[in-house]
């Protein structure tokens, strides 16, 4: 593995094993959502063993296939992320905001190391926060891991640099995670995940939705806010810091995916 | 009970491969078995199970924090259910799923050092840099939150007001963020040096210093997991457990 490679592509078998897993998270989403099985009873047949196993398994085979390609430098940023998104989860109960936050750890790295690196720190830290603290968080891997690429192609495409851009990629990220979100929550959990989501969920059910429709609609009230929020603190916080650290990062340096005031040294190859 | 008895049931002295495949099961059980009263009963085992955990250190005990993160969820599930019209039955069986799950991967973490995860991922020959980021990550959560109570401090010392609107307290949370990832920043750089100075991950087989023994205990537990399994599964596709 070549350290100084941004985007390193990796063997074939970390590309089947990508290949594979996007495959498998594809499918099983849409098995459930083309076959939408009815309400409550979705809760005894195997929709709810789909939605976990597929998602899981996609998980895995996406970290597996990832986690390879990082630099050094990335991969060790890793463990420290996946902490702030717990930390930080618990400063914002300090501060009392009404909101999660709890992947600017996640978006950190995506920033700095790429899609891969994002998409292995998702599902990494929801594994971690799973065995740790919540268990709730293990299914949800896939999501975190799209909030994690979709973070680094937008720090590709510049939505770091400037800063009115990165609550609107914070949008659309969030809106992508809650339809990736919802069929695991409607049918491994019933729309239960804990907080004011389940409350949303039951309001919504009683309106008549059915379980898939309540979890997606609590999903896309919920997340876009939420992620644009989680993109403007983390554009704010990584756009305070020296360049001699950013710079280090070889995805970083490549696409100058953070704002310098000295334009000369500013990464100028063009993407391969 | 004999003194042997209660040593195969000690979760701490068992491989994590033994204890996966007991969440496995678990989880299986959980998603597949639609009986709530069956899904109840299991739930009470793991609760039992956990009541037989030695306490270590001024922790508290491994039931009580099993029961404090499964049944408040397990329950909100189950009401929620009954206020939007459903069936007393299945408003039971999503509670009891809830239950489960959440009894599963927290007594799970309870009992799993991360540094035995590490080894075994290791002797499983899994790659490196996952098992290194698990336990790193692990291991660095205590630190991480002192540090974050210590940025707090010294921000509130300066006169920063965590109290006020939404924008304030947003203020706020940037001005915590901010120091918080430059040190994580700082200390990545050393670490990252310090392990590009090791060789890691190498090309080679990474050997583990220390090793997680897989026992007689551990064999024959994984084989009545495996078999309860199959069982489980097979009964699932017949629709026996309907």
């Amino acid at each position: 593995m070549s350290a100084s490679s941004p985007e390193n592509p990796g063997s074939v078998a970390d590309q089947v094993l990508v290949g594979t897993g996007v495959a498998t998270v594809v499918t099983t989403y849409l098995t459930l959502v083309l076959w939408r099985p009815g309400g409550l009873d979705a809760l005894a047949g195997p929709a709810a063993a789909l939605a976990l196993v597929g998602n899981l398994t996609g998980a895995v085979l996406l970290l597996l296939g990832t986690v390879r390609r990082l630099p050094t430098s990335t991969l060790v940023l890793i463990p420290s992320a996946i902490a702030v998104n717990v930390v930080v989860g618990q400063l914002v109960a300090v501060v009392g905001l009404p909101l999660y936050l709890d992947s600017i750890g996640t978006i950190a790295v995506a920033v700095l190391g790429g899609p891969a690196a994002g998409m292995a720190t998702g599902i990494l830290a929801n594994l971690v926060w799973g065995v740790t603290l919540a268990p709730v968080a293990v299914p949800f891997s896939v999501s975190a891991a799209t909030i994690g690429a979709l973070a680094g192609l937008a720090a590709r495409l510049g939505a770091f640099r400037r800063i009115w851009l990165a609550p609107l990629a914070g949008l659309l990220t969030g809106a992508v995670a809650a339809l990736v979100s919802a069929p695991v929550a409607a049918f491994v959990f019933g729309g239960v995940t804990g907080g004011g989501a389940s409350a949303l969920v039951a309001a919504f059910r009683a309106l008549g939705s059915s379980l898939l429709t309540a979890t997606t609609l609590q999903g896309l009230l919920q997340d876009p806010l939420d992620k644009a929020i989680t993109f403007t603190v983390a554009a704010l916080a990584l756009s305070g810091l020296p360049a001699r650290l950013w710079r280090r990062f070889p995805f970083a340096r490549r696409y100058a995916t953070l704002p310098t005031t000295d334009r000369r040294s500013r990464a100028v190859s063009p993407p391969r | 009970m004999t003194a042997r008895d209660h040593h195969a049931l000690d979760l701490r002295r068992r491989h994590p491969v033994t204890k996966l495949a007991g969440v496995t099961l678990v989880v299986v059980m959980a998603l597949v078995v639609v009986r709530w009263w069956v899904l109840v009963l299991v739930l009470t085992a793991m609760l039992a199970l956990a009541a037989l955990q030695p306490r270590p250190g001024a922790v508290p005990a491994p039931v009580r924090t099993v029961a404090a993160a499964a049944l408040p969820l397990g329950l909100l599930g189950g009401l929620l259910q009954l206020l939007v019209g459903a069936d007393p039955g299945t408003a039971a069986q999503l509670a009891a799923r809830l239950g489960l799950l959440t009894a599963a991967g927290v007594l799970f973490g309870l009992v799993t050092p991360a540094i035995d995860l590490m080894t075994a991922a290791a002797q499983l020959h899994l790659d490196p840099r996952i098992g290194y980021v698990l336990a790193g990550a692990v291991a660095l959560l205590p630190r991480m939150r002192e540090r974050a109570r210590a940025v707090v401090d010294a921000q509130q010392a300066r006169g920063l007001g965590l109290r006020g609107g939404p924008v304030r307290r947003w203020r706020s949370l940037v001005s915590l963020t901010g120091p918080l990832l430059l040190a994580v920043f700082v200390e990545n750089e050393e670490r990252a040096a310090a392990l590009a100075t090791r060789g890691f991950p190498g090309s080679g087989r990474f050997v583990p210093y220390r090793s997680v023994p897989f026992t007689a205990v551990d064999a024959t537990a994984c084989g009545l997991i495996g078999s309860a399994l199959v069982v489980v599964v097979l009964l699932g596709v017949l629709g026996a457990l309907g």
